[in-house]
């Protein structure tokens, strides 16, 4: 599009269709930069479902052709700090100076999350069958750890030591696809 | 890579699990802000965690045996109303009958009564005793020696008949059959207040209310004797009877569609569906809609809202190698709704069972909803996974199944999940397609 007067002549169901690719896009990475900030997966639904929906409402004002995974994160930052305010406790109860610093470093973040699906797919095959498990437990089937230690009959925190190795085995796995 | 101990490694990694003492967290929050390397590791955690809890299922799925059906369906149910329902079972002329029947009983979903008392999910019932089911979900399985077998869904009761007789009374409920053809001098009789059924080698389907009884048969002949006024007639696959109260049986016969159903809470529906019908707040255009309130209680005490659609005697519809689910919903709170299917196997050869499936909502994450607003979802069934072992972990349904129940579930009415339409289709896109309604 050229001009504003083009865009105005954009039809509802071709900016709705515009919209839906953009936000698929970069939901990814929308949601892991508002966990990042928050720290909590429920908090973290609830405040990306805002976003979507300020997003939705502020799409007029969206130029075509530049980031919208840029201005969406803009968005979403204001949205976090909006949350933080409202609430009596926060997960992450930083100063909200190093909340800007840490939210910045996640902005510039190197890991694109929404082009990293291939390679954790692969990533995952190279565990062991236990860590495997582990994570299909955790993550698919969201078992809490303590659940996952008193069936497996370990403590929490060997099950905790399991789930870190088994995380930075990925990331290392997926440092070598970035 | 950021040189770390391992103990701030792991305090991360048990901050995202939320599993810190308010001193671990202030500990962590002064680490964040003193080290460059922590806060480093503490983003690439975050971002691997996120991405791990939104991969699609299957991503995580070990390789599991696949279960390969290769018998042909009888597309019997689609066409099928049954005028009146007889059902007769034969042992070999060579066997004599048995002065007492019994059967082995699986109950898959529910609370099972015995006489009246709680029993084991596998359980055996004999002659005079009854069988009661209680929850509309419940679901139970008798089988008897001649292989013949009986499903009960939902609520419902029968009492295996005595002096000699083989088969049951009907109280209430509804049951499907599949009727061996072994033929013995004392015939399987399914009996209830106004008429006795006799159907060797055939399958139907019954349903028993307090004021009315309906039959449908998919495969095979079935006789029924009207104790009332002594009559006996035969009614073949494609004919539905239905009796009110002592009323004649009025035969009529099926037209829907067997790959394909869909509603739009517009007009008034022959099947039941559950939830509060609405009339505003719709998308342009629209004329009704559902809001969930319907409410149950699951195994683990959690209650659940819903809006549910069920016929248990004809079902919805059979699903195809494509089917998809197509509807049009709103949510506010941004965890997403559960989508079931109760679905039965009726092929030839098959157990009857009733299985149960369920979408994974982390499965319309990352899809482009948008709350509050009307959305249109496609979802293929190849999405749904099977219960086991008390996970949704299981295969998708297979081509062939009878979808028996449909429900859309909030496990808070603060959600203000609503529909406006839904259907199930024989084919779709071949993948999950989220969009907002255009306001």
């Amino acid at each position: 599009m050229n001009s504003d007067r083009d865009r105005d002549k954009l039809i509802p169901i071709e900016r709705g269709d515009q919209f839906t690719r953009h936000l698929v896009t970069a939901q990814p990475r929308i949601r892991g930069f508002i966990f990042s900030l928050v720290g909590d997966q429920t908090a973290t639904d609830d405040i990306l479902q805002e976003v979507s929906t300020v997003l939705w409402r502020k799409f007029d004002q969206f130029e075509p052709g530049t980031n919208f995974t840029s201005w969406a994160l803009s968005i979403a930052r204001f949205s976090v700090l909006e949350w933080r305010r409202q609430q009596k406790r926060v997960p992450l109860p930083i100063e909200e100076e190093t909340l800007h610093a840490l939210a910045d470093e996640a902005e510039a973040f190197a890991l694109p999350l929404a082009d990293m699906r291939e390679p954790l797919r692969l990533c995952l095959t190279q565990l062991s069958p236990r860590q495997q498990q582990l994570i299909t437990e955790r993550y698919l089937r969201d078992e809490p750890v303590q659940s996952i230690a008193t069936r497996w009959q370990r403590t929490r925190m060997a099950i905790y030591k399991l789930l870190n190795k088994t995380h930075q085995q990925l990331l290392l796995c997926l440092r070598t696809h970035a | 890579m950021p040189e770390l101990s391992p103990d701030d490694r792991l305090l991360v990694t048990r901050f995202f699990e939320e599993d810190l003492s308010s001193e671990e967290r202030a500990l962590l929050v002064s680490k964040l802000e003193g080290s460059p390397a922590l806060r480093t590791a503490y983003l690439e955690e975050a971002a691997l965690i996120s991405l791990l809890q939104e991969l699609p299922e299957e991503t995580l799925d070990q390789a599991k045996p696949q279960r390969h059906h290769k018998k042909t369906w009888l597309p019997a149910i689609g066409i099928a109303a049954a005028a009146g329902i007889a059902l007769a079972l034969f042992f070999p002329k060579s066997t004599p009958a048995p002065s007492s029947q019994q059967a082995s009983i699986r109950a898959s979903h529910g609370a099972l009564l015995i006489n009246g008392k709680a029993a084991n999910q596998n359980s055996i019932v004999t002659s005079g005793q009854t069988v009661q089911l209680n929850g509309e979900h419940s679901s139970a399985n008798l089988t008897f020696s001649d292989g013949s077998q009986l499903l009960l869904t939902g609520d419902s009761k029968l009492t295996l008949l005595d002096k000699g007789r083989r088969g049951v009374e009907m109280e209430s409920g509804v049951v499907h059959a599949s009727m061996s053809d072994h033929r013995t001098d004392s015939p399987f009789l399914v009996v209830t207040p106004t008429s006795r059924l006799e159907a060797p080698g055939s399958r139907f389907a019954l349903e028993m209310a307090s004021d009315k009884t309906r039959f449908v048969v998919s495969e095979g002949k079935v006789k029924l004797k009207d104790l009332a006024q002594s009559k006996v007639q035969t009614f073949a696959t494609g004919v539905e009877v239905e009796r009110k109260g002592a009323g004649r049986f009025e035969v009529s016969s099926s037209q829907r569609s067997q790959f394909s159903w869909q509603y739009d809470f517009e007009e008034p529906s022959p099947e039941d569906y559950l939830g509060t019908p609405i009339t505003s707040d719709l998308p342009a255009g629209s004329r009704g809609g559902a809001l969930a309130t319907a409410s149950f209680v699951e195994g683990m005490g959690r209650y659940f809202y819903q809006i549910g659609f069920r016929d248990y005697l004809t079902g919805l519809c059979q699903i195809t190698d494509d089917s998809h689910l197509e509807m049009t919903f709103r949510t506010r709170q941004p965890y997403w709704f559960n989508t079931f299917i109760h679905a039965i196997d009726l092929r030839e050869g098959e157990t009857l069972d009733v299985k149960i499936y369920k979408l994974a909502p982390a499965q319309l994450r990352n899809k482009g909803y948008v709350r509050d607003l009307w959305n249109q979802a496609t979802i293929p069934l190849s999405a749904f996974r099977e219960q086991g072992d008390g996970s949704f972990n299981g295969p998708p349904p297979e081509a062939g199944l009878l979808i028996t129940t449909l429900y859309v579930s909030s496990p808070e009415p603060e959600r203000d999940l609503r529909l406006d339409d839904i259907a199930i289709l024989p084919s779709g896109e071949g993948r999950i397609v989220l969009e907002p309604l255009t306001p």
